[in-house]
């Protein structure tokens, strides 16, 4: 029964090293967004919130190069900081769009406002210039913790969320 | 003892009586249940133990989920590689020494990384396209499949990749992903460009799905697939895609194509025999018995937008590969089983002509009539196939159809309770005279196979003479 073992090593192979590369990409900058959750369920990995956030819609951004014709198409977005919230958080907001992007630096200087991939979505959803995810929408949670998110007001989260070295962003942990 | 082997007592008893068995064979029946239930009978402390272990499996499992983000990462992730590895090595293991706990154990495994691909979602956060994990899955599960000779991997690996053509090629944003998006009216380079290279993609994904069927799987499991991919087919019409048109006219004319897609692919053997699938008649049935209410349809709900090129191409490969398909299954030798043939094969293409008519001149009234005549001769047809082969249930089959359609229309067409009640009397009294005919045919299809009169014995004395045929 060698194929088995080969099968599980191919396997080990492929989970390790997706779990190296998530380890890596958690090094980069940690930057905090605004959100707007909800609360849908997800079959494959339990409970989550459904995310959407502001520098997902792309309003009174600069756009660089063409905007994508088809919906899926990778783009990168440049955010920067933006200290004018009421209680003094630094939040980061879109800046401008590229596509395609620019090539991303590995070690990117916050000061100058950093690059992060994406896909754009669609022109249709909510006006403006189109829309981008970016693979942030859904923030999962434990079972033990629904009364707990249950409770807080739609719209109050902020998401701290580490810049990958690829660009990537990943979700840290929400911040009130 | 529990109601079978009541039953079978009794009718034992019954047989015994008749003669059909001796009394020492009736007790070596009873012998050989009794040793059979005595092996199949789990002693009662089985059922505890093994309800006990379950118990404490949930309540682990339970206690760990209530923890499950005070545990770190590190540990999840590794927890999930020795489950693969257990699971893994009792895949190699098992199968020799207990066959069924080895069959369920590789279908545990063979679930697992999907269950990892969440956890590392989950754990790392995050979200995005739901095709990618289905593919990776299919990846990491690909040896299983082709490799564990075990049927049932084989086929959730075939319905992994039926889900994944769905999933990809419905859902907004996927690589493979055939619905438009958001831009209607576009030039064809659109297509050429954007849904081509997803459109080539997703049939690489059917025919692999078809060769792991082929190699590994027969029977039902490659009627499910062929099921599938005709009901993807469809999809593409209904759904946002560039294919799409729900005008009445395509969509009976593709639902014609796609029922003789069936029919060709589902065996050509059948088509050449005359010999009638109890799936594909029911849709060639449903398709007529719809079409026989274009009757007071409006025309604007038939109208086809002639611009709409790209769903006309498909709406062509699509019928004219069910054509072919259905004229190239070559005649059976024999006139009866050549005549039986092209009677199929005539109402297997005659809902495509039907379409036709409709699609492009719009004779959804002509239609109608048509469909309803259709509806009554498949239904005879049915019949006299039971008839002529001995199954009572095509027959049953048949006489429902006649009885539906006749019902129908007779309620549609003479309105009134007088009108409809002379109607009703005329059909019973035609159904009578089919019954009949019907009847002699069978009875006299018998003699010619045993060789004698059917109320005779073959001394040619009444059969109630006492003198067994």
């Amino acid at each position: 029964m060698k194929w088995v073992r080969w099968t599980l090593l191919a396997q080990l192979l492929f989970f390790g090293g997706w779990a190296a590369r998530e380890e890596w990409n958690r090094q980069g900058p940690v930057i905090v967004l605004e959100t707007a959750p909800v609360d849908p369920r997800d079959l494959l990995s339990g409970q989550y919130l459904q995310l959407s956030y502001r520098i997902s819609r792309l309003d009174g951004v600069r756009v660089t190069g063409d905007l994508p014709r088809n919906a899926g198409a990778a783009v990168a977005v440049r955010l920067v900081p933006a200290p004018d919230r009421p209680d003094g958080r630094t939040v980061w907001r879109a800046a401008e769009i590229a596509c395609p992007g620019p090539a991303i630096p590995v070690r990117q200087d916050p000061a100058q406002g950093v690059w992060v991939t994406g896909r754009f979505t669609a022109r249709r959803f909510g006006g403006g210039l189109g829309w981008v995810e970016y693979g942030i929408e859904r923030y999962y949670f434990n079972e033990a913790r629904v009364k707990e998110f249950a409770s807080r007001r739609s719209g109050a989260f902020l998401v701290e969320c580490t810049v990958g070295r690829d660009g990537r962003l990943a979700i840290r942990r929400l911040v009130e | 003892m529990n109601w079978r082997d009541r039953w079978l007592d009794r009718q034992l008893d019954g047989w015994s009586e008749l003669g059909l068995i001796s009394a020492a064979q009736a007790g070596a029946i009873r012998e050989q249940r009794a040793r059979e239930s005595a092996a199949a009978r789990v002693a009662p402390f089985t059922i505890l133990a093994s309800l006990g272990g379950v118990s404490i499996g949930v309540g682990i499992i339970l206690l760990v989920a209530y923890n499950w983000e005070n545990i770190h990462r590190g540990w999840k992730l590794a927890g999930f590689g020795l489950l693969l590895a257990g699971l893994a090595e009792a895949s190699a293991r098992l199968p020799r020494t207990r066959p069924t706990l080895g069959a369920a154990t590789i279908l545990v495994w063979m679930a697992a990384p999907l269950a990892g691909i969440g956890l590392w979602g989950q754990v790392y956060q995050l979200s995005g396209d739901p095709l990618m994990p289905l593919l990776v899955w299919l990846a990491l599960t690909a040896p299983v499949a082709w490799l564990s000779g075990n049927a049932t991997a084989a086929f959730v690996h075939a319905a992994g990749v039926v889900v994944a053509v769905f999933t990809g090629s419905h859902v907004p944003g996927s690589p493979l992903s055939l619905e438009a998006r958001g831009w209607w009216g576009e030039p064809p380079g659109e297509f050429r460009t954007t849904f081509a290279p997803a459109l080539a993609g997703i049939m690489a994904l059917w025919t692999y799905g078809a060769v792991v069927l082929t190699r590994r799987l027969g029977g039902a499991s490659r009627w499910l697939f062929l099921v599938a991919f005709l009901f993807w087919l469809w999809s593409l019409s209904l759904w946002h895609t560039p294919f799409q048109c729900q005008a009445m006219g395509y969509q009976a004319t593709l639902a014609a194509g796609l029922i003789a897609l069936y029919w060709g692919a589902l065996g050509p053997a059948r088509l050449a025999g005359g010999r009638s699938d109890g799936f594909g008649t029911f849709l060639i049935a449903l398709l007529l018995y719809t079409m026989t209410f274009f009757w007071r349809s409006h025309a604007p709900a038939f109208d086809f937008r002639e611009e709409l090129y790209v769903p006309l191409g498909f709406l062509l490969a699509m019928t004219a590969s069910g054509v072919l398909l259905v004229a190239a299954a070559g005649a059976r030798s024999g006139r009866e089983a050549r005549v039986a043939g092209w009677l199929l094969r005539g109402l297997v293409l005659l809902p495509v002509c039907l379409g036709g008519l409709i699609l492009f001149w719009g004779l959804t009234g002509t239609v109608a009539v048509i469909a309803n005549l259709a509806l009554l001769a498949l239904g005879i047809l049915l019949m006299v196939e039971g008839v002529r082969r001995n199954l009572p249930g095509r027959i049953n089959d048949g006489t429902a159809l006649l009885g539906l359609v006749i019902a129908t229309r007779f309620l549609d067409l003479f309105g009134t309770m007088l009108r409809s009640g002379f109607a009703f009397i005329v059909a019973g009294v035609a159904f009578i005279g089919l019954a009949w005919v019907l009847n002699r045919g069978r009875q006299s299809l018998v003699v010619r196979a045993r060789g004698f009169d059917v109320g005779r014995n073959p001394d040619g004395s009444p059969r109630d003479a006492g003198v067994a045929p």
